[in-house]
């Protein structure tokens, strides 16, 4: 087949769009490679993964369409692939389909019909009614006029939306004429066409989305669903999400499923297609909402949930393979592309929201959640009940202080608490749990949030045996009970005013020790090999030791502001060296999302909450030789080396000083540290705009004398100095470790994996051909005469109505580059 | 909440908590894969006798509403989940899990873990098992000596004749433990149904006039119904269109010369691709099975194979090569289970309007 | 007005169940040809024989039939087209689209006897839309459609029109 396939890649990375793409298109790349494809990938983010790849042409280019159609033709490119870079690459893949016309390329996995469904509503509606489908009820304006007429016959509480909106779709909600007077205008004018749609609000119903998978012969399989707890009216990237889907009957199930089977076969989709829908919890009546056509979020989540193989059968199907007849990768049984995935456990996925950190930061911040995303990144937690998945989650969102710190909500007023029950913020699950404390019934509570009072019951389980357990210290059965619904050895501490160790010593000595279960799509039914686990406190567990001469590499959780998906390569990259140094790797994180789960990047997986016990868990389990743990986890690296156990840090550094105040600038001097010598690699000139390096400046490099390093450990590392050094001078300012973006962005524009050079000096199997480099440097063969990192603006204002200019250093979302 | 036990006739035993009835029970154990649709499995006729594990974690969020039921009441004899929901809140229901299962005195067990056991049962196959308050040597003689009956579609079969009345094509159903699924959707077509008990004769049936006749799905093993039914079988395929379900297909077979055996694994869920054999297509459907055709049997045959389950080519499907008669193993009622499953309902009706004149 | 009455998965079954009546009614698949009427009677013919191939791993031969120079309702005499397919001895299926007055079918009753002598012939059309003018009756309707003389009948197919959908207008 020969085919050349252009990947679209997703530039920055910003509110909607974290890791997933990345992970999802680095594994196309694997599928595409194996079916004989030639790959071109076209992207300017530095902490794309997939771009490191050395089996791929890689073009550093602004994702425009020109570039796109001047890439296609020098190659000679036959088939375009968009639906692994979020909606960017999807917009892109049709201009380009409009320059080229016939003489284009195929654009594979999304269709001209499709693409227009899931940018105009009113497109949207007309394919349902004509398929018989239920819709929301919408109606097109062209002005602030219209808008009012839509809403007059409509009645509030309306929702505007953009059409063809520059950027991240948004949808604003208005309750009454005020506040609609307020977005109109603004909804006109981010819209390229100064269009909008306003519909009839369905505020209150259950979001459900379900993901389907069609091939060319219309066989279509259901591969997952996803309940959100949050009903219609906060975004669904802020709500929290579970699957399987919880409260809804069996005949509604089905009734969805064969909905979306329907839209897909109209659509004639090959391929993947997710279909959101809102459920009217009181007679369980339903309409379609929206469609997403490409790999997001949740298309994410479902395949961390279930184990399905996902992007390989996406891409057989897309390039017209059968259901039956695709490849799938030889650690999977057979038929498994074809079994509607069944699950035997629970995933929740809980939002990560920044307030408290911009707060920090003296940044005033609007934390009411409504229908324009707030969030930032997520986690996920995996359990056998909801209350051990929901735990998990919260603990992986780093909400340990919640419940039994009274004075964290304790102060709020009676009225406080309504109105935040009516509109809530970022921290609603703390204001659940102290509204369930203050004698709130389960159905006022639902009333008021319309979130489905089963939820409410969870929770009100999980408040009573936390206070159970404080009522009865050091009771083991208690303890079991805590540990069977997720509580953690830390928590349970706090409870019982005690220390983690000692709970955990207590824990060991009575035999409650966690077991392992497996991910995988048959529930059990069928023998997967499996390679991605889950802890739960049950008899059974199916996690044994990996092997002899393993390493067990920890993540870094959520996706948050400043590094943002760079700390996501940065330990991807690591983990593969391990494996290409002859490790066996587990892997340990959270974030369903990051790369570090890529299925072959590792040999094992854990989906686990970060804390220390449940890395000592797993410890216990997999003893593995070294553990690489990123720098920042202070008291996680001093636990596993009194411990006796090795541990490779990997330096961190989330930010730079605030460079906020002034349009100042500041020199930065880039090290290598191998442990015993400091090696300049480049000075780079950071602003609040932008990094850069000047080829020709680093001539400076050489005559540089040596700056203090306070560090130990080998790594990369950055001295930050006010203004441009001077030969021979003692150098002033301050070491620390290089910002993971900023080392993504150096091994992008010096074509040196330094990320993994490190890993080999740490494992002390540095090559000649390392240290020949290192000798040399400052002397260094750059590609380019200049490399500019620009940081992204992420649309701050318009997601958290933040009026200042945010200090990038420490609050970038998403970064692009560009060579010369 | 008390501790109860699960005992199986291997000696295995898995702890758990009690909830539904006190009560004691012995059955044969299955796992059921499906994530949605307990109340539906629960009720199932073809599940007399049986207790259900469900690989779902958490069940009974959606409490028990009457619409969902397959019969009056549950079939089987215990349930075993891993969590139970105390409280539903789905607003169409009319009571909980728990209390569904009190009422009808049977027996639930929760907290036990379920995935370890379905692992320990697809190894072994199914077995008897008991839900019991002590997993002491008195449970286990008793469920060692217990001997499952084989008189199961006697048990679930109604004992009368009865009209499930409409306007439409002249139906009779041959009741062999038939589930509410197969009569709704016949009131889709507005059939007028009448359903008659297994033992009904030749006489009986052909005195209805019928348009079409349905063998129903039901417990049990075929080889346990008595002969007369095959030739009756043989006899109404050659008259009148005949759909065939699940128990009914394996009857069908039997009547036509193909031989049916127990299967090594069961399948019970509705995950699994079937592909129909004439379009090539893969479809979904929920499978309750005990038995299958023996392949090997088929050829030489006057039927032919229309439906094969793709993990382990296990037939799903047959037609008779000279008369409108088809069958299935899956269920093509949708409750549970996929809405496109319900195609041989839709080509069954087809067939007797076409057959009627239409 | 173009209205779509039958759709796609709707022509798809009614294939399916045709294919059913052929084999019942043949007692199998020996000796069986298919015969399709140009030019869409040709595929749906070919449709059927796919069926059949997937159930019965046999291959069905599958003829094209030119009646244009049949027809009784033309002046001109056009060469005769011979049939590219063997039937004698053998049991025809002729397939058409739509079966209407039945000048059709009879030209091709004539087409076929002057290529041969078949033992049986049977006629499989996907619509019977009534309206006879010869005493001519199909032994397998995929869907029967009443219609006034007024309106048209248009069976589209995938490999001619894109799609596969019977319309009225």
């Amino acid at each position: 087949m020969a085919e050349k396939i252009l990947l679209i890649g997703g530039s920055a990375n910003g509110f909607g769009r974290e890791t997933e793409s990345d992970s999802a298109s680095y594994q196309m790349v694997s599928a595409l490679l194996k079916r004989g494809c030639e790959v071109f990938l076209v992207d300017d983010n530095p902490d794309s993964f997939t771009a490191s790849r050395t089996d791929v042409h890689v073009e550093v280019l602004n994702l425009t369409a020109e570039n796109l159609v001047k890439v296609i033709i020098a190659n000679g490119i036959t088939g375009v692939v968009p639906n692994v870079g979020g909606t960017t690459a999807i917009r892109l893949a049709f201009e380009v389909q409009q320059i080229l016309g016939d003489q284009g390329p195929k654009i594979y996995g999304l269709s001209t019909p499709v693409l227009k469904a899931t940018q105009n509503t009113k497109y949207l509606q007309e394919r349902l009614q004509q398929w018989h489908l239920p819709a929301v009820q919408t109606r097109l304006a062209s002005t602030p006029g219209e808008v009012f007429d839509a809403a007059r016959e409509l009645e509030f509480p309306v929702v505007v939306r953009s059409i063809a909106p520059q950027g991240q779709a948004l949808r604003m909600q208005a309750e009454d004429a005020e506040e609609l007077d307020q977005i109109a205008e603004d909804a006109l004018a981010r819209s390229l066409t100064h269009q909008v749609n306003v519909d009839k609000s369905i505020r209150g119903y259950k979001e459900i989305a379900l993901i389907v998978m069609r091939d060319f012969r219309d066989t279509n399989v259901l591969i997952g669903g996803i309940e959100d707890m949050d009903p219609v009216g906060i975004h669904s990237a802020d709500s929290i999400a579970i699957t399987p889907i919880q409260t809804l009957a069996d005949p509604v199930v089905q009734t969805l499923r064969h909905t979306a089977f329907k839209i897909a076969r109209g659509f004639d989709i090959k391929g993947l297609l997710q279909v959101r829908f809102a459920v009217n919890p009181e007679d369980d009546t339903y309409v379609v909402t929206r469609l997403v056509p490409y790999y997001d979020r949740k298309v994410s989540l479902i395949e961390g949930a279930t184990g399905y193989p996902m992007v390989p059968v996406m891409t057989g199907l897309m390039l017209g393979d059968r259901l039956e007849k695709v490849h799938i990768p030889s650690s999977y049984a057979e038929h498994t592309a074809m079994l509607e995935p069944t699950m035997d456990h629970i995933v929740v996925r809980f939002p990560v929201f920044t307030f408290g950190e911009l707060e920090l930061g003296g940044i005033e911040t609007n934390r009411r959640l409504d229908t324009i995303q707030k969030s930032v990144g997520a986690t996920i937690g995996v359990g056998r009940s909801l209350e051990e998945a929901l735990e998990k989650a919260l603990r992986a969102a780093h909400f340990s202080n919640r419940s039994f710190s009274p004075d964290l909500m304790g102060e709020l007023t009676d009225s406080q608490v309504i109105a935040q029950l009516i509109h809530p913020q970022d921290n609603r699950i703390l204001l659940l749990l102290e509204a369930i404390r203050r004698g709130y019934t389960v159905d006022e509570l639902a009333e008021l949030t319309h979130i489905d009072a089963f939820f409410f019951y969870k929770l009100q389980k999980i408040m009573q045996l936390e206070i159970d357990v404080q009522d009865h210290p050091w009771d083991i059965d208690l303890m079991k009970r805590a540990k069977y619904y997720g509580l953690s050895d830390g928590l349970i501490a706090k409870l019982w005013s005690s220390v983690y160790d000692s709970v955990r010593r207590y824990r060991w000595d009575n035999n409650v020790l966690p077991t392992y279960k497996a991910f995988e799509p048959s529930a059990g039914e069928f023998q997967e090999s499996v390679s991605q686990f889950y802890s739960t406190f049950e008899t059974e567990n199916e996690s044994e030791r990996l092997g002899q001469n393993t390493v067990l590499i920890i993540g870094t959780g959520a996706f948050r502001l400043g590094d943002g998906a760079s700390a996501s390569y940065v330990m991807a990259m690591v983990s593969d060296e391990y494996k290409r140094q002859g490790y066996e790797t587990v892997l340990m994180n959270n974030n369903p999302h990051d790369l570090t789960f890529i299925p072959q990047l590792s040999d094992k997986q854990y989906f686990e909450p970060l804390e220390i016990s449940d890395i000592m868990n797993v410890v216990e389990v997999e003893q593995p030789t070294r553990i690489v743990v990123p720098g920042n986890r202070i008291k996680l690296i001093n636990s596993l080396k009194s411990a006796g156990l090795k541990v490779d840090v990997i330096a961190r550094e989330k930010y730079l000083e605030s460079t906020l105040t002034e349009p100042k600038e500041e020199i930065l001097l880039n090290y290598f540290f191998d442990g015993a010598e400091l090696h300049p690699i480049v000075l780079s000139h950071q602003t609040n705009r932008q990094v850069n390096i000047e080829t020709a400046e680093q001539t400076i490099l050489r005559d540089l004398a040596v700056p203090e390093m306070p560090f130990a450990e080998p790594g990369l590392y950055q001295f930050v100095m006010p203004t441009m050094p001077q030969a021979g001078v003692g150098l002033q300012g301050e070491m620390r470790p290089m910002p993971f973006t900023h080392v993504a962005f150096l091994d992008k524009v010096s074509h040196v994996d330094w990320l993994r050079m490190l890993v080999r000096f740490i494992l002390n199997t540095s090559t000649t051909a390392d240290e020949a480099l290192l000798d040399q440097l400052p002397d260094f063969d750059w590609p380019y005469q200049r490399a500019v990192l620009h940081y992204h603006d992420a649309e701050f204002k318009e997601h958290m109505n933040i009026q200042v200019p945010l200090d990038n250093g420490q609050f970038a979302m998403g970064v692009t580059y560009e060579v010369e | 909440m008390a501790k109860r036990y699960l005992i199986l006739e291997d000696g295995s035993v898995y702890e758990g908590v009690a909830f539904g009835a006190p009560a004691t029970t012995f059955g044969e154990i299955f796992f059921h894969t499906a994530m949605t649709g307990y109340q539906e499995i629960m009720t199932n006729p073809i599940y007399h006798n049986q207790i259900v594990v469900f690989t779902m974690p958490t069940i009974g969020a959606a409490g028990i509403n009457h619409r969902a039921d397959e019969a009056i009441g549950p079939m089987v004899k215990g349930v075993v989940v891993r969590e139970v929901a105390e409280v539903s809140t789905n607003r169409l229901q009319s009571m909980s899990l728990h209390e569904f299962l009190l009422r009808h005195n049977v027996p639930g067990i929760s907290q036990v873990d379920t995935r370890a056991l379905t692992r320990h049962l697809r190894e072994t196959g199914s077995q008897k098992a008991s839900i019991v308050d002590f997993p002491d040597d008195h449970a286990f003689d008793q469920l060692r000596a217990l001997v499952l009956t084989n008189q199961e579609v006697q048990q679930t079969s109604t004992p009368r004749a009865y009209v499930n009345p409409g306007r439409g094509a002249n139906i009779v159903v041959i009741d062999f433990g038939l589930k509410n699924g197969t009569l709704r959707m016949l009131n889709d077509y507005d059939a007028n149904v009448t359903v008659l008990p297994y033992t009904a004769t030749l006489e009986e049936v052909l005195n209805l006039d019928p348009d079409g006749i349905v063998l129903s799905s039901g417990p049990g093993n075929p080889h346990d119904i008595p002969e007369e039914i095959l030739s009756l079988i043989r006899t109404l395929q050659k008259t009148v269109p005949l759909l065939a379900i699940g128990l009914g297909h394996e009857l069908f077979a039997l009547a036509n010369g193909v031989e049916v055996e127990p299967m090594p694994i069961e399948h019970h869920g509705m995950n699994h691709p079937i592909r129909e054999q004439i379009t090539n297509q893969i479809m979904y459907a929920t499978q309750a099975q005990g038995y299958q055709i023996v392949t090997s049997t088929i050829k030489g045959t006057d039927v032919f194979v229309t439906h094969v389950d793709l993990t382990d080519g296990s037939i799903q499907g047959l037609r008779h090569r000279n008369y409108p008669a088809f069958s299935v193993q899956f269920f093509p009622d949708t409750a549970p289970g996929p809405v496109e499953a319900t195609q041989p309902f839709d080509d069954f009706m087809d067939m007797v309007t076409v057959r009627r004149g239409g | 007005m173009t209205k779509e009455i039958v759709d796609s998965m709707a022509m798809q079954r009614a294939l399916t169940r045709i294919t059913y009546e052929i084999i019942e009614k043949n007692k199998g698949i020996n000796n069986l040809v298919i015969v399709g009427i140009k030019t869409r009677g040709v595929f749906i013919g070919q449709h059927i024989a796919e069926r059949l191939q997937q159930l019965e791993s046999a291959e069905i031969p599958v003829g094209e039939l030119d009646i244009s120079s049949y027809r009784d309702d033309q002046s001109e005499t056009l060469a005769k087209q011979p049939l590219d397919v063997n039937i004698d001895g053998k049991r025809v299926i002729l397939v058409d689209d739509v079966l209407y007055t039945g000048r059709t079918i009879r030209a091709a009753l004539d087409a076929l006897m002057d290529n041969g002598r078949p033992a049986v012939v049977n006629l499989a059309v996907l619509v019977d839309r009534g309206h006879r003018e010869l005493p001519i009756r199909a032994d397998f309707v995929g869907k029967n459609i009443p219609t006034s003389a007024m309106e048209r009948i248009q069976v589209n197919v995938e490999e001619v029109d894109g799609r596969d959908s019977v319309e009225i207008e």
